[in-house]
């Protein structure tokens, strides 16, 4: 299981392992379907995915952008530096809003 | 656009070959990372090679190869058996999209997406890696573009931006890079479908075809536009970016991405050029010793070699008649630098046989897993050097030996451990060069060759009667005659009782020869020995009447004048020398060919000794004329195959010689011997 997803308090927590390919996509999409209906903020932790689909970063993007609408808030945590480094490269890493 | 082509098909066909040998070394432990760094490297060559030439189909697939092949690349996955069975056939797939694309243009295959479906389940199935290290730098003056980039309309395996955007950092340093618009929100994104494009800058000194050649390649529908950009004026320039936002981060110190925005200032040596680079230099550097030439070129240069050889040959045989010194010292002169511009000739047409042997590990691996088999080829010598065309006429010959050993000589691996051995059986594949000829040995350590299944088989084939008892040497030469086989049951390897009748027969048509050694319960060795080259060779030219004829000097093992004693007649009709308590079959040249000789009227008959496969011919010729070098011609290609003659040259005067074919000589007199005209008691 590449995408794991788990409450911790109030907030949400989504895991994700490994390499986050396309086949995960529909999990991770699901997950974030949750995460968005439930109303509540969540917490990214990407810090044992060495790599992710565009299709995986899309999602995070779309729920990201999903609860600042409803007011709550997706922070993503410090990627292990391979990912980083191809986030950053590519511009995602600001548009998650990973801390630097 | 034709010479274009050419040089993909001959690209493509090395890199395909580079691609199999990796593979199958990695499967033997031989995976470093410069291994499988080359492996991928071919791949995405082939794939880039492939598009360039409008091949969308074998790019496409090679695409998808490569990505298999990141997997590997970045160390998450180890070779697996069915991970290189995926692969090697990837490999055996693009060979036939190459091979379809000369008649049929850019064609498909029905397995490419089986074998790239098993790969995906096998990297989804496994720990992927990290991703690879992105170096970036900008260099003074580097031509810049600016690149609209819109991934194809369906997210896939495949079509994943991120990929195809670390993959342009191959050729391309990317500046700058930007989703072009916002991400909807959940309810309205279609998580399969890409929701904006991308905005780059990009600096490369490659053709930027290849920015758009890249990205395109991930999907169909993808959509690039490349545009010059201004180029840096320095490298200590701040990236310019223009509209293009800069994301990157210059903060992260351990981040190797932040090198792409933090300009260093332009070191004045060459250490300090982005290693990429530098590797390219390196690479063109290397690239530039070697030039590619095509095989007929080569020829037609041989060839008019080999003539202004005989013509200088004529030119010394004048000048002797002549008597001017000074002509004399030139010609020698000449002779000599003609005689080296066709031994470096020679030289280009020389190839290591490892061209060849190359191709066997794999034959062998596919083959010992059909026949349930553990087989190692062990393989030695690949550098010997031999004439390219033996080296292409040895290729199906080897390939029957190496098949035969595999399937006749290793046993199971339960009928190794039944006789004792390690479960693995071993081919040995060896070649070597010695007294100027080439030997290349199959040799395996399996049951070895049952000398009286042999004998039973050669009597249901009323080959020979029940009561005899043929010598070892005569049953293994039966293996080699048309029609037998020993095997119980026929196999897709062999066993059809075709083939080694075809590598003896194509061994000898080579000039040489096929030796068949066996150990019951240990092995077998087949071993071909054949001329370095057909092309040329160094010869004696003897005299019989007015005809010549010349013999190749490494049959030669010396010339007399015998006494009368010693020659006498066998069965009353065949003579026969005396040669130091010896007796050799003596044929006399003039008998043989109706022509009438010196010798035979004034009873002066010289003798050379001739010895091949460590049997011996006697001759009687008129006259030793001399030793030369000379330049091979084939009959059947001039005139027609004439028995007892492996070809003919042009003398230095002029006149045709035909060259001996000692072997089919020893033959035709031991087919003699064999019904009864000879006795051969010493």
């Amino acid at each position: 299981m590449n995408v794991v997803l788990t409450e911790a308090g109030d907030l949400w927590r989504l895991q994700m392992i490994g390499s986050v390919g396309i086949e995960q996509v529909t999990r991770l999409t699901e997950c974030a379907r949750t995460i968005a209906d439930s109303g509540r903020s969540a917490d990214i932790d990407l810090s044992e995915a060495v790599f992710l689909h565009y299709a995986a970063v899309q999602v995070l993007l779309s729920l990201k952008a999903t609860l600042e609408d409803q007011g709550q808030a997706l922070r993503v945590g410090a990627p292990c530096p391979a990912l980083a480094g191809v986030l950053n490269h590519l511009g995602l890493r600001e548009a998650l809003g990973i801390a630097a | 656009m034709e010479s274009l082509s050419q040089i993909f098909y001959e690209e493509a066909s090395e890199m395909l070959e580079l691609m199999e040998q990796i593979l199958l070394s990695m499967e033997e432990g031989g995976a470093t990372p410069e291994v499988v760094n080359d492996l991928f490297r071919y791949a995405h060559s082939l794939k880039g090679n492939s598009a360039a030439m409008g091949f969308s189909q074998i790019s496409r697939f090679t695409h998808g190869l490569e990505n298999a092949l990141d997997s590997l690349r970045k160390g998450s996955l180890g070779l697996s058996r069915e991970m290189a069975d995926l692969l090697l056939s990837g490999v055996d797939v693009s060979r036939r999209l190459v091979e379809a694309s000369k008649e049929d243009g850019d064609v498909g295959d029905p397995a490419c997406a089986d074998i790239l479906r098993g790969l995906q389940e096998i990297i989804a199935a496994g720990p992927v890696a990290t991703a690879a290290p992105i170096t970036t730098g900008s260099v003074a003056g580097t031509p810049r573009y600016r690149v609209r980039y819109v991934p194809g309309p369906l997210l896939d395996a495949d079509n994943d931006p991120i990929r195809c955007l670390l993959e342009l950092t191959e050729h391309a340093t990317i500046l700058g890079c930007r989703l072009d618009g916002p991400i909807p929100p959940l309810d309205l994104l279609d998580p399969f479908a890409p929701a904006a494009g991308w905005d780059l800058l990009v600096e490369t000194n490659n053709d930027p075809v290849i920015i758009r050649v890249l990205l395109e390649l991930s999907a169909d529908g993808t959509h690039v536009q490349v545009d010059p950009a201004e180029p840096s004026a320095a490298a200590s320039e701040a990236v310019s970016v223009g509209p293009v936002e800069v994301v990157a981060d210059p903060g992260d110190e351990d981040d190797v991405s932040s090198v792409a925005v933090q300009p260093e200032p332009l070191a004045p040596d060459a250490a300090a050029a982005p290693a990429v680079q530098r590797g390219a230099s390196q690479k063109k550097s290397s690239e530039a010793q070697t030039i590619r030439v095509s095989t007929d070129k080569v020829d037609a240069l041989f060839n008019l070699t080999s003539e202004i050889v005989i013509a200088q040959s004529m030119l010394s045989n004048a000048q002797a008649r002549i008597m001017d010194a000074e002509a004399s010292s030139a010609i020698a002169q000449m002779e000599r630098y003609v005689r080296e511009l066709h031994e470096r000739v020679m030289a280009i047409r020389m190839i290591p046989v490892g061209y060849v042997f190359n191709r066997f590990p794999r034959m062998v691996r596919d083959l010992a897993a059909a026949s349930g088999k553990e087989i190692h080829l062990a393989i030695s010598g690949e550098e010997t050097e031999l004439d390219r065309t033996l080296l292409e006429a040895l290729t199906d010959p080897l390939t029957h030996l190496l098949r035969n050993s595999i399937d006749h000589g290793i046993e199971s691996p339960e009928g190794r451990a039944a006789a004792g051995k390690s479960a693995a059986g071993t081919v040995r594949l060896n070649a070597y060069q010695a007294e100027g000829r080439i030997y290349i040995e199959v040799a395996d350590d399996g049951k070895g060759i049952d000398l009286e299944r042999v004998r039973r088989k050669a009597i249901d084939l009323d080959w020979i009667r029940e009561e005899d008892r043929p010598a070892p040497d005569a049953l293994y030469e039966m293996l080699f005659r048309p029609g037998f086989s020993t095997a119980e049951k026929v196999s897709d390897v062999s066993g059809r009782g075709v083939g080694m009748d075809v590598v003896k027969r194509n061994v000898e048509g080579l000039g040489g020869v096929v030796a068949t050694v066996s150990e019951p319960g240990k092995g077998t060795r087949f071993t071909i020995r054949v001329p370095l080259t057909l092309a040329i060779m160094e010869g004696l030219n003897l005299r019989v009447g007015p005809e010549h004829f010349i013999v190749p000097l490494t049959s030669v093992l010396e010339a007399f004048r015998p006494d009368s004693v010693n020659v006498c007649t066998a069965c009353g009709a065949n003579e026969m020398v005396n040669i130091r308590g010896k007796f050799v079959p003596l044929l006399r040249m003039s008998h043989a060919l109706g022509i009438s000789s010196d010798g035979a009227r004034n009873g002066q008959d010289l003798i050379v000794l001739l010895e091949q496969d460590e049997q011996q011919l006697a001759i009687a010729v008129d006259e030793i004329v001399g030793q030369h070098q000379v330049v091979m011609k084939s009959l059947e290609a001039n005139f027609e195959r004439v028995e007892g003659f492996s070809g003919a040259t042009i003398l230095g005067d002029g006149r045709v010689a035909l060259i001996v074919d000692v072997g089919s000589l020893l033959r035709s007199i031991h087919r003699g011997v064999a019904q009864g005209a000879y006795e051969t008691a010493a």
